[in-house]
């Protein structure tokens, strides 16, 4: 099959009971991507179960529990073509117990689109919000959109819009870089439809475009075809008649079947029989692509997420050490040797030991201030070195950007984030 | 837990100079008597085996024991009746360097706890497992930790976090695969998930039912993201006696050994007279106070320390127990002048031996050392004298390892600005 518009992966984050999934299932409709009566039913077993209201919100949280529950746990992809792309949409969980498989959605994003409360306002920026922010930054998601939410529940009331506009741009999006006047916002009723898919009558004051405008005007991503490829693995199947099914974002180069690849840290070599994307067999795979495929001699007992594949003759890192420059984010107390919190690094969650502070860095200008510090606190930058507690693949952004970024998580938050800038690999 | 915190690294320090401790043969004494029992049946004993060590081969040995035996029957005398806790005593030649370096040793320890039955030993090195029970902490938390993909099985006691077992599951994921109805994958999904809480129910009683028979098991703490630790205690999956001890359950973010830590941030109210827990609130005081823009109350580094030991000004003093440095007192054989350095354990005996080719740097005069202390103990004396508080924390937490890293293991928290 040719593959005509380009691809673009496009993240639902925010903070839970935003409306993300009701806003996805709500695009899907109106957009054509699923049949009116799939709504249908979905409303009917949501009033069986007491969950009327979050019908759009099942086509997306198809788990039993989720849909009992009515909160996304992990996260789920639908494909949607827009006039431009074959967009893939990835609705990201957005309570706090599920935030590992929120950063899997992140890391697979080429832009993302911000979902909140319009009611937040009265309330104060939600958490989730502030750290999805954080991680997606962290990811490197540069394009970002606003939709604001629940505009009915408001009366549409435009100051209320501008209230919750204002708090967003003023108190995190300056804060962490972006320019508020270059990020799209929108104010949307997602249960209702409005300015989700069609213009809405009910913000006559609005003159921007919908959410499904917002992502046609996204810039298409880069793709790295040149580098070695890297597919982090997200999870994996066993599929009665096909065998073993890893699925996964291309990031960088292109699979073929026949192509000889290993996942590491695992170790296991196979050669990739199928590669198919939305039920449908490909020719090759390139970056952005989120693909399932099969590797002859590889069962599923032998790879788990946060492996990652490529090819036999140019093997992914796994790192023995490694030097990384990070920011702290925000600390309750202290960054020091011996200090072993969670790193996210593409799909994978593995705990890293810091070895070693070796310079503190002004963070505006990158020169040193201090060598050797004994510590770190919030807003300092840093090189330190790093220790995986468990083998852990991770490449230097210097030759390898998508697989060298990651997030640090302690205490329920995410308090750091960096990149590897040299890695001691102990597989070559 | 300040000074008591002293004395437990003090004793764990001895364990483990006693264990490491080997006769030339089987001529190491080791005798437990209980407590309540009169010192005169032990002396008896002790006579009757004193005569029947005649019969020993080897004569170096029979008169390493002999001699081993009368320290010990020496010593016993002393001993103050009645005996609250009992008594431990080891005897006996330990060769400190090559042949004929042996030198007759005897340690008298007065048990932290009852010693319940008599023991006599003796072996090429001392019998110290009864020892090593005392110091075994007695309250045992159990851990589960699962989510749909994984769980995590372990214990946390005293300072120890341990992992004893770790599960993946198997239960399918979201996506819908080719051709397969929706309420097939559900019925998949449920299948799964059902089969996997059995396999963690198992595990779970596998690992705490011996616990709770030893009468150990504190309680269980259940944590994961989302509904499934709460389906899985609801529905039963422990055995019923292990259902009754389940204290609490917690929402996490993580269900592997991050996870356990992410509990018992959680759980730190309901852990608080843990040693554990008391080691990382007062290392977190710490860290707090270092983040304060002036520094706050924070001091590190020995020197400083020191000073500020002296001066009085510490609030808590917080060590680790891998400083493995002794205080030295050096005197010299001339002048008489007193001097103190403190020296790595494993450079000690580099130090003695440098020590023979220095002179006093006053009047030339040789020099020998006159003590040789262990810093913490000569630390925990100072905290004394100056009213602070002393914290000896392990290395096992990371906290701990914190201090050990970054701070060379010497930390404290200060009354007032210096
Ligand atoms: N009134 C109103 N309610 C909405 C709107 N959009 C979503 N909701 C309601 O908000 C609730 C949460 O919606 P979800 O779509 O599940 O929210 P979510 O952000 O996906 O939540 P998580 O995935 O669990 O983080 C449901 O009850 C929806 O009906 C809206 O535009 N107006
Ligand atoms: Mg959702």
């Amino acid at each position: 099959m040719a593959k005509e518009k380009p691809i673009l992966n496009v993240a639902f984050i925010g903070h839970v009971d935003a409306g993300k999934s009701t806003t996805v299932g709500r695009l899907l409709l109106d957009g054509g991507a699923i049949d009116p009566q799939v709504i249908t039913r979905l409303r009917r077993e949501a009033e069986e179960k007491g969950k009327a209201g979050f019908e759009f919100a099942y086509v997306m949280d198809g788990l039993k529990e989720e849909r009992e529950r009515g909160v996304t746990i992990d996260i789920a992809h639908k494909k949607f073509p827009t006039d431009k792309y074959e967009v893939t949409i990835v609705d990201c969980p957005g309570h706090r117990d599920f935030i590992k498989n929120m950063i899997t959605g992140a890391s697979q994003a080429d832009a993302a689109v911000l979902v909140v409360n319009v009611d937040d306002h009265n309330n104060g920026i939600q958490p989730q919000t502030r750290e999805h922010i954080f991680l997606i930054r962290t990811l490197g998601v540069n394009q970002l959109a606003v939709a604001i939410n629940k505009m009915d529940t408001v009366n549409f009331s435009e100051d209320d819009y501008n209230a919750m506009k204002k708090m967003l741009s003023e108190e995190l999006l300056k804060m962490l870089g972006y320019n508020p006047d270059t990020v799209p916002f929108i104010p949307v009723a997602s249960l209702h439809g409005d300015n989700v898919f069609k213009k809405s009558e009910n913000t006559k004051w609005y003159k921007g475009p919908t959410i499904a405008q917002v992502i046609d005007s996204f810039q298409p991503p880069q793709k790295p075809t040149n580098l070695p490829l890297r597919l982090p693995i997200q999870d994996v199947y066993s599929i009665t008649g096909v065998g073993t099914v890893p699925v996964g974002r291309v990031e960088t180069g292109i699979i073929r079947p026949g192509d000889k690849v290993v996942f590491e840290p695992s170790g296991s070599v196979g050669e990739v029989k199928t590669v198919e994307m939305h039920h449908e067999q490909l020719p090759s795979a390139e970056p952005g692509d989120n693909i399932g495929f099969n590797v002859r001699g590889v069962g599923k007992k032998d790879i788990k997420r946060g492996d990652v594949l490529g090819p036999v003759d140019n093997a992914p890192s796994v790192a023995a050490d490694f030097d990384a420059q990070i920011v702290v984010l925000q600390h309750p107390s202290v960054i020091t040797a011996g200090y072993t919190p969670v790193f996210h690094a593409h799909t994978s969650q593995i705990a890293c030991t810091f070895a070693e502070l070796s310079k503190k860095l002004n963070p505006a200008t990158g020169e040193v201030l201090e060598e050797n510090p004994d510590f770190l606190k919030a807003g300092d930058a840093a090189i330190v070195k790093l220790i995986p507690t468990k083998p852990m693949v991770i490449e230097s952004v210097k030759e390898i950007p998508q697989l060298g970024r990651f997030a640090i998580r302690d205490m329920g938050m995410t308090v750091a984030a960096g990149m590897a800038i040299r890695v001691t690999a102990k597989n070559k | 837990m300040s000074q008591t915190s002293t004395e437990a690294y003090l004793f764990k320090k001895s364990l483990k100079e006693l264990k490491g401790k080997k006769g030339k043969g089987t001529e190491l004494i080791s005798v437990y008597v209980p407590a309540g029992r009169r010192v005169s049946d032990i002396s008896q004993y002790l006579r009757q085996e004193l005569s029947q060590s005649s019969n020993i081969k080897s004569k170096t040995t029979m008169k390493n024991v002999q001699s081993a035996i009368e320290v010990i029957l020496q010593r016993l005398k002393l001993l103050k009746e009645p005996l609250e806790n009992g008594a431990i005593i080891f005897a006996g030649m330990i060769p400190r360097g090559g042949p004929g370096t042996e030198k007759m040793e005897v340690y008298v320890l007065e048990p932290p706890e009852q010693v319940k039955t008599f023991i006599y030993r003796c072996d090429s090195q001392f019998f110290t497992d009864p020892l090593e029970d005392f110091i075994q902490d007695k309250e045992v938390y159990g851990v589960i930790l699962v989510d749909r993909n994984e769980a995590t099985i372990g214990t946390v006691k005293g300072k120890s976090i341990t992992i004893l077992k770790k599960l993946t599951s198997g239960v399918p994921g979201k996506f819908k695969a080719g051709g397969q109805s929706a309420r097939r994958l559900e019925r998949l999904i449920d299948d799964a998930a059902h089969q996997f809480m059995v396999r963690i129910g198992e595990y779970s009683n596998e690992a705490f039912m011996p616990i709770l028979e030893e009468k150990k098991l504190k309680g269980l703490l259940l944590g994961g993201p989302g509904n499934t630790k709460n389906e899985f205690v609801e529905k039963g999956f422990l055995h019923h006696e292990l259902g009754k001890k389940v204290i609490d359950t917690f929402d996490l973010c993580y269900t592997e050994e991050f996870g356990i830590r992410e509990l018992l941030d959680k759980a730190s109210e309901l852990l608080r007279d843990m040693d554990l827990m008391k080691e990382k609130v007062i290392i977190q005081k710490f860290f707090k106070e270092l983040i304060k823009d002036d520094g706050g109350l924070a001091a590190y580094g020995e020197k400083q320390v020191m000073k500020y030991l002296e001066m009085g000004a510490i609030e808590t003093l917080i060590v680790t127990e891998d400083l493995n440095t002794t205080r030295i007192t050096i005197k010299c054989n001339n002048c008489g002048a007193i001097t103190h350095v403190n020296v790595k354990n494993n450079e000690l005996y580099k130090f003695e031996d440098e020590l023979k080719s220095k002179s006093c740097p006053n009047c030339e005069g040789s020099l020998s050392i006159v003590e040789e202390m262990d810093i913490i103990e000569y630390l925990a004396e100072l905290c004394i004298i100056n009213g602070s508080n002393i914290v000896v924390v392990s290395t096992d937490t990371e906290e701990g390892n914190q201090i050990s890293k970054a701070f060379r293991g010497i930390a404290a928290i200060l009354r007032y600005k210096v």
